[in-house]
């Protein structure tokens, strides 16, 4: 709970900031349009936004354990909403206590976005919340691990399972997202943008005497509850596909 | 406003790779049990009897065993291989010392627990459970076995009978 407090803080903090700028430069570029068209204005934009997650290659980088990528699109559908998708691909190695596992999978995600934030006509800014439902198709595969006992007389070469190799296929779990971002245009047409998930485990189908420990997409999975934190933090690119007009 | 876009990011990284929970296996799980066998004299086999300065010494190691007390011992199996071998002494250092050495057969099962835990072995004896390896002046007339699996030590898996 306190981690979210945490959270809520920062992204409100970094919300007024942008706040502020936002508001200067709009006021320039509204007198543009009106000067422009007298009965005509644009509404908005159809526009569809495409790009990539930098943090999943950055993670990437410095750690042989883990690859991934996600790209990520938008569509904006009217004034306020958006249809949101991210696709993506992730292997990871991870040392979870005793056992060590490499989980391999692609998943996708689908869902709205609804902005909050005013735009000057033109421009496709968003301080949004949304959700997504996500699905992933993935392997889990048994490294090694050392047995569990509570007894340790042998020593460790003799409770150390190394020839264990399990690879256990065709799994999925489904998910479901909360979100928070911002969308930020940093060049005409490019955009950065940070989004924050809570997201709950709806169902995953697990390996049969293993666990579905890390789920690509959806993250880590924990034994005490469905409940766990994502993030992304995207460059975009947006094409605007045609305008709607509207009669003042 | 990137400079302040960045430093917010930056501070929600933070935020997020520093806390994470720890898993711990809680001691009420069920862990890898130990083989657990009583002991009978041939004449008597209603009431478990121990046999003389008795003692077991594990092969393969320097580590030792506790002297059993009583006539049921809790033996450690190894988790890798498919038998252990134990040294069964009677008159344990004395002038009558006999040493039985026993192979305990068996497959291995891991069982999945949970994420803090990871996997404990079950064993499945194997047919016989437990061989004396060298023939000769042998103490211990026989092993019956009382369990098919090792999940627990609650019962008695194997009695020895002298």
């Amino acid at each position: 709970m306190k981690k979210l407090l945490i959270y809520i803080l920062f992204f409100n903090l970094s919300l007024s900031f942008l706040r502020a700028q936002e508001l200067q430069e709009s006021g320039l570029e509204l007198k543009e349009f009106t000067s422009d068209s007298v009965n005509t204005k644009f509404s908005f934009a159809y526009t569809l936004r495409v790009g990539v997650d930098l943090s999943r290659p950055i993670l990437g980088l410095n750690n042989e354990d883990y690859t991934g990528f996600e790209l990520v699109g938008d569509l904006r559908i009217s004034d306020k909403l958006y249809v949101a998708t991210e696709i993506g691909n992730e292997n990871k190695t991870s040392q979870s206590e005793q056992i060590n596992f490499t989980t391999s999978g692609s998943y996708l995600k689908l869902g709205i976005d609804y902005n909050m934030y005013n735009n000057p006509t033109g421009l496709s800014n968003q301080i949004y919340c949304g959700f997504r439902i996500g699905r992933s198709a993935h392997s889990q595969t048994v490294n090694n691990y050392v047995v569990w006992n509570l007894n340790r007389f042998w020593p460790e070469e003799n409770s150390t399972n190394t020839n264990a190799t399990i690879k256990h296929e065709s799994l999925s779990a489904s998910w479901l997202e909360i979100i928070g971002g911002i969308k930020t245009q940093i060049i005409k047409n490019i955009y950065m943008g940070f989004s924050l998930r809570l997201t709950v485990l709806i169902s995953d189908q697990t390996p049969n005497n293993f666990d579905n420990l890390f789920i690509p997409g959806y993250n880590r999975k924990t034994d005490d509850n469905n409940y766990g934190t994502a993030y992304n933090y995207t460059l975009s690119y947006s094409l605007p596909l045609f305008k709607k007009k509207e009669r003042m | 406003m990137n400079r302040f876009l960045f430093l917010g990011l930056g501070c929600l990284f933070a935020v997020i790779f520093s806390c994470e929970k720890d898993d711990i296996c809680l001691p009420e799980n069920l862990t890898t049990s130990q083989l657990v066998i009583e002991t009978f004299n041939q004449n008597n086999l209603e009431e478990p009897a121990s046999p003389d300065d008795f003692y077991v010494r594990p092969v393969g190691t320097e580590k030792e065993l506790a002297v059993p007390s009583g006539s049921r011992i809790l033996l450690p199996l190894k988790v890798t291989e498919e038998y252990t071998d134990f040294e069964f002494i009677l008159n344990y250092e004395s002038e009558q010392e006999n040493i039985d050495k026993v192979r305990i057969h068996y497959t291995i099962e891991d069982e999945y627990i949970n994420r803090a835990c990871g996997f404990r072995t079950t064993f499945l004896f194997k047919d016989p459970p437990a061989t004396i390896l060298e023939n000769g002046d042998n103490w211990i007339q026989s092993f019956v076995k009382k369990k098919d699996t090792i999940t627990d030590e609650e019962a008695t898996h194997l009695h020895l009978i002298f």
